[in-house]
């Protein structure tokens, strides 16, 4: 009989075996003591019939939830189903809905359930219910915490009773939860997390699974929590490692955006006739109480995708805006357009400002922005001058080049617009704008922001990128000659990015620098090598790309 | 209810689902235990079944469709394991032809679904966690070691352990009836 060190040895073995990890000698040994033992052969033939049943476990579960959603049997019917007659719906149009289009026709996208399928479905369901009845230890009991309530911002509930706290853990088959107000973000127990925007109505029915009745809810969900489930009155969204965004309105319809990875949609209520979908990133549906599934333009920033209850941020999947910073702002948009920053002073004030006293030179010193607590500070570049510093730190822009010190304008969130003089334009779009936020840059003048107090502002973020484009802007022919300019990107005073020489013939370059956690500030400057006459650039759509820490 | 003692006609599609449904967790176990790889096991299972139906004309109500369904998945995994022999671990040619030789019998796997269900109640809730993670949520073994902060010899070495330890529990409840 094998001891227990033989049979922990054997399991090991086995173990490697199955992930196919196994080294040739070991599984030559594998072979040997199965093929020398009966006993051996027995314990294989036991190990893999526990594994098996372990795995198949969570399938028999959804499968009990709602037969449609045993995909793994589907999908070995579908293959078959080419044979077997579809049941046909009647493809509806709508006048004046923002529907794209209809998706209800036999695509190769989209399935029908055929009677095939539906027997398929009940049938192997009711095939498994003896097991399933032996496995449900698992289901949870009549009451128990499934998830925990982790962060809010400005939260009402409806009842006093259900005043949770962060912290609070939340109970699967208590009662339907009412957020009145507010935003709250949930973590299920097996990994998903979920964000839940007032007004909503929703239940955690289990540790991967909950119902939506109304609201929006984004979800969140890790590979290893793969499979959590949001219920809706007329559908079902079946995740399959992803990020997607659930609406159920008013009238118990839902839409689905899917902005990571895949999910199956199971469109109709359990029992009744259904369909369903697989939907990927950058796709959308609604389900209408009919069942039918629709397609529907992705809004990217429809849901809220992460909340930072520090500084009452509400995070809708945008990156952090540097020209909303400029305006004052936390980067999404509550700044305020039309101000700017002297580069000589550090003076933050409403208007564009052109430099008193043109012909003098600027201080060339770093001066420290006090209004603005994601800018550190700006300067005058000028290489003749150094060490030319570029952060409160002492970071040094050692390659400067020389220029004449001076500078027209300030550093600007928009752009003073003068008919006829000048435009702020790249190639043929207008910036500085609300839709095409812009960084107005006179040379010569820098600015540096402080990307550790963005980390302190965003604790659950990662700061992966800046991004932008970078040009002169178009001119007068009348009152400028189109003399180049140089675009600098430094981090920690580091030139990452430079785009030299640059004239209104050229065009605009993107800008892409990669940010790490050691990285402490971020520079923009724009220099004139020559005698400065009028040369603005512009950083167009500055933003530093986030993204949410795993 | 038995379909044949119903008074109502039977569907074609009704007929297949019922006789599937009856033993595609045998053909599971099988094909799991021939290809040693859940995915593999998988897609086979898919190939079984489509094969089923394409070929269910033929099938006559009196014989034994777990008989037939079995034979076709056997030709099925060794057709496989052939095709694949260099690709992926592979051991010896008489270990398979055992395993191809054996009787899965529904009784047993649901007398063993039972068993393990009470043995593992008795593991401890991280080594309960352990096994949910590596077989419900498909997690491989190195990253269930990345996220316990453990090697990933360690992990094998602890699921190898909790292996162990759960099928002494089942042995001992389908011999003598204790878990001990």
């Amino acid at each position: 009989m094998m001891t227990d060190q033989e049979q922990h040895e054997l399991s090991r073995l086995i173990l490697e075996l199955v992930d196919g990890y196994i080294s040739d000698e070991r599984l030559e040994l594998l072979d040997r003591r199965l093929m020398e033992s009966n006993e051996a052969m027995t314990f294989y033939c036991d190990h893999m019939k526990n594994a098996a049943l372990l795995k198949r476990r969570i399938q028999l579960y959804l499968a009990s939830a709602n037969p449609c959603q045993d995909t793994r049997v589907w999908k070995a019917l579908a293959i078959s189903e080419k044979t077997a007659p579809g049941i046909t719906l009647k493809r509806t149009k709508h006048h004046s809905d923002r529907f794209s289009d209809v998706v209800s026709d036999s695509t190769a996208k989209t399935s029908h359930i055929s009677k095939l399928f539906l027997y398929s479905a009940i049938l192997s369901t009711a095939a498994f219910m003896l097991i399933l009845t032996y496995l449900n230890y698992w289901a949870p009991p009549a009451t128990q915490s499934v998830a925990t309530l982790v962060d809010s911002v400005d939260v009402r509930w409806a009842l006093p009773s259900e005043a949770f706290n962060v912290g609070s853990r939340l109970k699967n088959r208590f009662h339907v939860l009412r957020l009145a107000e507010g935003v709250v973000k949930v973590a299920f127990d097996y990994g998903a997390e979920v964000i839940i925007e007032g007004p909503a109505e929703f239940e955690p029915e289990s540790a991967e699974k909950m119902i939506l009745h109304s609201g929006r809810v984004f979800a969140r969900v890790p590979g290893y929590a793969r499979g959590f489930t949001i219920q809706t009155p007329y559908s079902t969204v079946v995740d399959l490692g992803t990020e997607f965004g659930v609406y159920v309105a008013a009238d118990r319809t839902a839409e689905v955006h899917m902005f990571q990875g895949k999910a199956m949609l199971v469109a109709g209520t359990a029992g009744a006739s259904s369909r369903h979908q697989e939907i990927k990133a950058g796709q959308s549906r609604a389900v209408l109480q009919s069942g039918q599934i629709r397609e529907i333009p992705t809004q990217e920033n429809a849901f809220i995708r992460e909340i930072v209850s520090q500084s009452g941020v509400l995070w809708r999947g945008e990156h952090i805006d540097l020209a909303d910073v400029l305006g004052g702002g936390r980067g999404f948009g509550d700044g305020l357009r039309n101000y700017s920053i002297n580069p000589d002073t550090g003076q933050w004030q409403e208007g564009f400002h052109r430099r008193e006293g043109l012909s003098a030179t600027a201080q060339c010193s770093y001066v420290v922005v006090e209004e603005l607590s994601l800018i550190d500070g700006v300067f005058v570049p000028d290489g003749r001058r150094s060490p030319v510093v570029v952060s409160s730190r002492g970071d040094v822009f050692e390659e400067c080049p020389a220029t004449d010190g001076r500078y027209y304008w300030n550093i600007s969130n928009g752009f003073y617009i003068h008919e006829g003089h000048y435009r702020q334009t790249l190639g043929d779009v207008r910036y500085g704008t609300e839709d095409h936020p812009a960084i107005s840059m006179h040379a010569n003048s820098g600015i540096t922001f402080d990307l550790d107090r963005m980390r302190e502002e965003l604790p659950a973020f990662e700061l992966t990128a800046f991004r932008s484009l970078c040009g002169r802007t178009s001119i007068n022919p009348v009152l400028e000659t189109d003399e180049p300019v140089d675009f600098y990107v430094l981090v920690d005073g580091q030139v990452r990015f430079h785009f030299e020489n640059v004239t209104t013939q050229d065009d605009p370059r993107l800008v892409n620098v990669s940010l790490s956690d050691d990285d402490r500030f971020l520079t923009l400057v724009i220099l004139s090598r020559t005698k400065l006459n009028s040369r603005r650039g512009l950083f167009a759509l500055p933003e530093i790309v986030i993204d949410p820490r795993d | 209810m038995d379909f044949r003692d119903s008074q109502r006609p039977v569907s074609r599609h009704e007929l297949f689902f019922k006789l599937y449904g009856n033993c595609q967790n045998r053909l599971y176990v099988f094909l799991y235990m021939m290809v040693h790889n859940e995915n593999d096991a998988e897609d086979l299972l898919q190939e079984t079944v489509t094969s089923l139906w394409e070929r269910f004309d033929k099938f006559r109500p009196d014989s034994n469709f777990t008989a037939w369904a079995m034979t076709i998945a056997r030709r099925k995994a060794i057709n496989f394991l052939k095709k694949n022999a260099r690709s992926r671990p592979h051991l010896s040619d008489g270990f398979y032809q055992q395993i191809a030789d054996l009787e899965i019998e529904e009784d047993d796997l649901s007398e063993r679904a039972e068993a393990l269900k009470h043995c593992l109640q008795r593991l401890r809730e991280i080594d309960r966690r352990l096994l949910l993670m590596r077989y419900e949520r498909n997690i491989s073994m190195v990253k269930i070691a990345e996220i316990f902060g453990r090697s990933t010899n360690g992990i094998y070495h602890t699921m190898s352990r909790i292996h162990s330890v759960l099928q002494q529990c089942i042995h001992r409840l389908l011999t003598t009836g204790h878990s001990g």
